[in-house]
């Protein structure tokens, strides 16, 4: 679950195998689909990787499968491979958050760095929501004194100021602030903001 | 030497044939006179002014010879004395009176024959030193010397007059060509020529019928031809004779009629016997056969005691209508308007002309041709027989007989023969025609349209007898090509009597005797046959001359059929070739347009090896040591990968490259699958699924692998294309193979694509129409080119549940070799 996988879609299978062979060869794990409703079908949004995706094929292009899977909400990163040069198509798929998009045919070590620093983004990403969800839940232990004191922190007040507005001592603020920091298991006022800014509404 | 010398014992049975026929003639003075005195022959000179074997003279005097034998109540000695003076005009007479004077000496001679003013001339000249006191009977004379009814200046002297009478003829030119406008009247300068000058112009001045007349005798030969062939439409030419042209030179009447008639635009009209046959339409002629008889009665008169000076000399027998159907048809005459009873000769239909794609009929009617001649030759000859009834005469028939029946064996083998190939059966023919003659050597010519050249094209020699050269050509040969190109027999039995050139032309090859004979086909002489015989001289027999020429007929409509039938051969291979370097250039272009596609499969290959290569690579340089095994399983799969990028380029190549179409067995199922196989990377690029559908155990059929895949390949990316960004859900091209049932199989291309407009369904097969914005519109043109080439047909129908559907058939193989 934890060992990221290296999904494969091309129609050509020599193509697919090949690719498979080389992500196989720098120890990582590759999974090949011989088209993008296969890759669809087994898609699970759990599993750790990268998509390693051909731009031209039957049915579902490339690009197509990206606007699909940013539609669905998956944030796989993307590293695609066309033979084409196509331009418009690239700078179109590289906006809609592609990793990379490399051409054939590609220097020895393009594509295996194109798939790390996709499967790198991926962990991140997946590290980022990882902590998103924590900070959530956190945030409901807090009781509604300190909900009520994070709002003036997140605002930028100091503990006399809001001591001052709240009408409590200036000790019992400061007190509420360590609660809130251990609570969140942040460890600073500004990593606070950062996680709480960063939360859906 | 004498032409025809009838022994005594034969001419006592022939006197007692007559005898029992008892003709009216027989009952005459030599009745009474005791059988001892009867069988004392008559001794009779012929004094030829020309060459006895002349076609005209042996007309005129075979009929002489058969009257004087068959009318004469005594036997008769026959000496036949040619001057030869058409050819030899008084340079020999010296030696000639020489010769005669030795040869008739101590012999009495009863009667002299004279023919033409020349004969005649000759005889009076030299009557007194060599025949005193004989009488003389001159025929076939034109009327220089003499008028008809009038006495002659000799009472020795007696004799017939040709009617000299041009106004039948005239009479004939009138009643064919009743719009003429013009009458170009063509002759020459010598003096029998003037002789018939004169007569005509008296004609014609009293004539008020004729249309504006022209003499063209002011013409030497060359620019008469050239002034013939140049003539107004409604004109007629009147060819008189020509013994000598304006220019001075000597000619020989006839092969000027024949020239004059080649080379003119507007019919040509003529009175000589020998005219007709060589283009000339006919004219009113005297009856040669005819003549002579008259003077063999004439010559009985006088050798029964007749004074010739009692005998007013008289006109020959009255000329009649002859015409040459041939010519008849080329000027397009009404044959219908001809006057009764004319005679129409060479009505054998021309199998070259009527029946050019060689129908069978055409071939059974000149064989029952030449056995119908054949028959009537036979009978003539045995009534002639039964006549003369005489020993060589029946191992002269006895030889004919035989010679006949091996020409109809030939001539129906030849011409049951192989179209394209004969030469076996000519070589046979030849041989079994050299050996009959006695000839060492039997060859056919193919001679050049002009004459002057002639190329060998089918031979037979005797064991250890030379080889003949390739080809020969006028300069080596002057005077057999010069005779021959004109229609005439070469019948030498001693080289020595051909001109120098000729003598020196036929050294190398040991050439002792020689007859050769024109091949004529419709009055074209495409060629020539040749006999000799080497280091010994042979006598080619006479009478067989004229079924050598049937003969020759035969060869020349064989070659004839040969070369017709090579050139289509050579039209098809031709045909084939242009289309074949038509649809390679298709086929480039096709390459051309598939050039993405193609880069993208030739990629896919080459990407995968890349990357089992670096893989591999990555491998041996891991930390954990190699795995050997999986370094195996990459490299096999590099190996798979190249092979199948050469595979790629193997197709391609087969499309390409340029070959000499040839037909083989082909599997069309597989040849659909590959075929579909090269399509699939566009039509898969496009979205569209190609489904091919081949009927189990289908026969093979026969074709051109390159051809017909280029044909299926056009109609697949047609379809691919009609589909390409329509609108229909599922772009499914189907491409099926089945057997018809009908000794074809049938491959059907069905789209679901924007079809093919009304308008645009009746053009599509057109070259260089397109639909496409950027289509040659060559592709299905040739397609359909090539499907019919392979005995198939291309054709395209909507599909009923839209779009378009391309079917072609191609027969199947076994058929095809069955056939």
């Amino acid at each position: 679950m934890n060992e990221p996988t290296v999904f494969i879609v091309d129609d050509d299978e020599a193509v697919r195998d090949s690719i498979g062979e080389l992500v196989g060869s720098v120890g990582l794990t590759a999974t090949t689909f011989g088209s993008a409703q296969e890759f669809l079908d087994a898609y699970d949004s759990e599993s750790p990787g990268c998509l390693v995706l051909d731009v031209r094929m039957a049915h579902m292009s490339g690009p197509a499968l990206q606007e699909k899977l940013v539609a669905m909400g998956a944030t796989i990163p993307i590293v695609f491979i066309s033979g084409h040069g196509d331009i418009p198509i690239a700078i179109k798929a590289i906006k809609a958050g592609a990793v990379d998009f490399v051409q054939k045919p590609y220097r020895d070590q393009q594509l295996l760095d194109s798939i790390n620093e996709a499967l790198q983004r991926d962990a991140a990403a997946r590290l980022a929501a990882k902590r998103s969800d924590h900070f959530e839940h956190r945030l409901t232990v807090l009781t509604d004194r300190e909900r009520e004191v994070m709002k003036f922190v997140m605002q930028g007040w100091s503990s006399k100021a809001i001591a001052n507005a709240l009408t409590i001592s200036h000790r019992t603020v400061e007190v509420h602030r360590s609660h809130i920091l251990e609570k969140l298991d942040v460890r600073s006022v500004p990593e606070l903001i950062h996680l709480a800014k960063e939360r859906p509404e | 030497m004498p032409f025809v010398s009838l022994s005594r014992q034969a001419a006592i049975v022939v006197t007692a044939a007559m005898l029992l026929h008892a003709p009216a003639s027989a009952q005459n003075p030599a009745e009474g006179t005791n059988p001892l005195e009867a069988a004392e022959p008559w001794r009779v000179v012929i004094l030829h002014n020309a060459d006895f074997l002349l076609p005209g003279s042996t007309i005129m005097d075979q009929a002489l010879r058969e009257a004087l034998v068959r009318l004469s109540p005594r036997p008769l000695d026959l000496y036949g004395e040619t001057l030869d003076l058409l050819r030899y005009p008084e340079s020999t007479e010296a030696e000639l009176v020489a010769l005669l004077r030795k040869k008739h000496q101590g012999h009495r001679i009863d009667l002299v024959l004279a023919r033409g003013q020349g004969g005649l001339d000759f005889a009076l000249k030299h009557k007194s030193e060599l025949w005193p006191g004989t009488p003389v009977v001159f025929y076939n004379n034109v009327g220089d010397t003499f008028q008809v009814g009038s006495k002659p200046i000799n009472d020795d002297v007696t004799g017939l007059l040709i009617d000299l009478d041009p106004s039948g003829t005239l009479d004939l030119v009138r009643r064919m060509h009743p719009g003429v406008q013009h009458l170009y009247i063509a002759g020459g300068v010598a003096p029998y020529d003037l002789a018939w000058k004169r007569r005509v112009e008296a004609l014609v001045a009293e004539r008020t019928d004729l249309a504006n007349v022209t003499w063209l005798d002011h013409l030497p030969l060359p620019e008469l031809v050239e002034a013939v062939g140049r003539l107004p439409a409604d004109s007629v030419v009147l060819y008189t004779s020509m013994m000598r042209d304006a220019g001075g030179y000597e000619r020989i009447s006839q092969r000027v009629a024949g020239m004059v008639a080649r080379a003119a635009n507007v019919p040509i009209y003529g009175f000589i016997d020998t005219y007709i046959g060589r283009g000339v339409v006919g004219g009113d002629i005297p009856d040669f056969a005819a003549e002579g008889r008259e003077a063999a009665k004439l010559a009985l008169r006088v050798l029964q005691g007749e004074p010739p000076s009692s005998i007013p000399i008289q006109p020959a027998p009255p000329a009649h209508c002859v015409v040459d159907a041939r010519a008849l048809t080329r000027w397009h005459i009404d044959e219908s308007k001809l006057p009764a009873g004319c005679e129409v000769r060479f009505r054998e239909p021309s199998i070259w002309r009527d029946h050019q794609e060689y129908v069978a009929g055409g071939i059974v009617a000149v064989l029952l041709q030449s056995i119908l001649i054949t028959g009537l030759l036979l009978q003539r000859r045995r009534v002639q027989v039964a006549r003369a009834g005489e020993a060589n005469r029946r191992t002269e028939l006895e030889r004919s007989l035989a010679f006949e029946r091996l020409l109809v064996q030939i001539s129906s083998t030849l011409l049951r023969g192989p179209l394209i190939d004969p030469k076996p059966a000519i070589t046979q023919a030849l041989r079994r025609i050299g050996e009959f003659l006695g000839a060492q050597r039997a060859l056919l010519w193919n001679l050049d349209p002009v004459g002057s050249r002639a190329e060998l094209t089918h031979s037979w020699i005797a064991d250890g007898v030379a080889l003949p050269p390739g080809s020969t050509d006028k300069q080596q040969l002057p005077t057999i090509f010069q005779r021959v190109s004109q229609g005439e027999v070469v019948a030498v039995s001693n080289v020595n009597d051909l001109s120098e050139d000729d003598r020196d032309g036929l050294r190398p090859f040991a050439t002792s005797s020689i007859l050769a004979v024109p091949l004529m086909v419709d009055g074209l002489i495409v060629g020539a046959l040749s006999l000799a015989s080497v280091r010994e001289h042979r006598a080619w027999p006479p009478e067989l001359i004229p079924r050598v020429r049937l003969i020759g007929e035969v060869f020349a409509t064989v070659l004839m059929r040969q070369r017709y039938a090579t050139k289509v051969q050579e039209a098809q291979t031709e045909t084939a070739q242009y289309r074949e370097r038509l649809a390679h250039l298709v086929r480039v272009h096709t390459v051309g347009e598939m050039s993405g596609a193609i880069a993208h499969e030739v990629n896919q290959p080459l990407m995968a090896i890349e990357n089992y290569a670096l893989a591999a690579k990555r491998r041996i340089r891991s930390d954990n040591g190699a795995d050997v095994p999986k370094l195996k399983e990459l490299l096999d799969k590099i190996a798979a990968q190249a092979a199948r990028a050469g595979d790629v380029l193997k197709r391609l190549r087969s499309i390409v490259k340029k070959h000499e179409s040839e037909a083989t067995e082909l599997d069309l199922g597989t040849l659909v699958y590959e075929t579909v196989n090269l399509v699939e990377m566009e039509s898969r690029l496009k979205d569209i699924r190609v489904e091919v559908a081949v009927s189990p155990d289908l026969p093979p059929v026969h074709g051109d692998d390159v051809q017909i895949q280029q044909v299926v390949l056009n109609l697949v990316r047609n379809g691919v294309e009609a589909m390409d960004g329509s609108e229909v859900i599922d772009k499914l091209l189907r491409v099926e193979v089945q057997d018809s049932k009908n000794h074809h199989l049938i491959v059907r291309v069905i789209d679901h694509g924007k079809g093919v407009s009304p308008a645009d369904r009746a053009h599509i097969f057109e070259p260089f129409y397109s639909t496409k914005e950027k289509g040659l519109g060559i592709g299905l043109a040739i397609c359909r080119s090539i499907v019919e080439a392979h005995g198939g047909k291309l054709s395209y129908a909507v599909n009923p549940s839209g779009g378009s559907m391309f079917e072609f058939n191609l027969p199947i193989a076994e058929e095809k070799a069955e056939q």
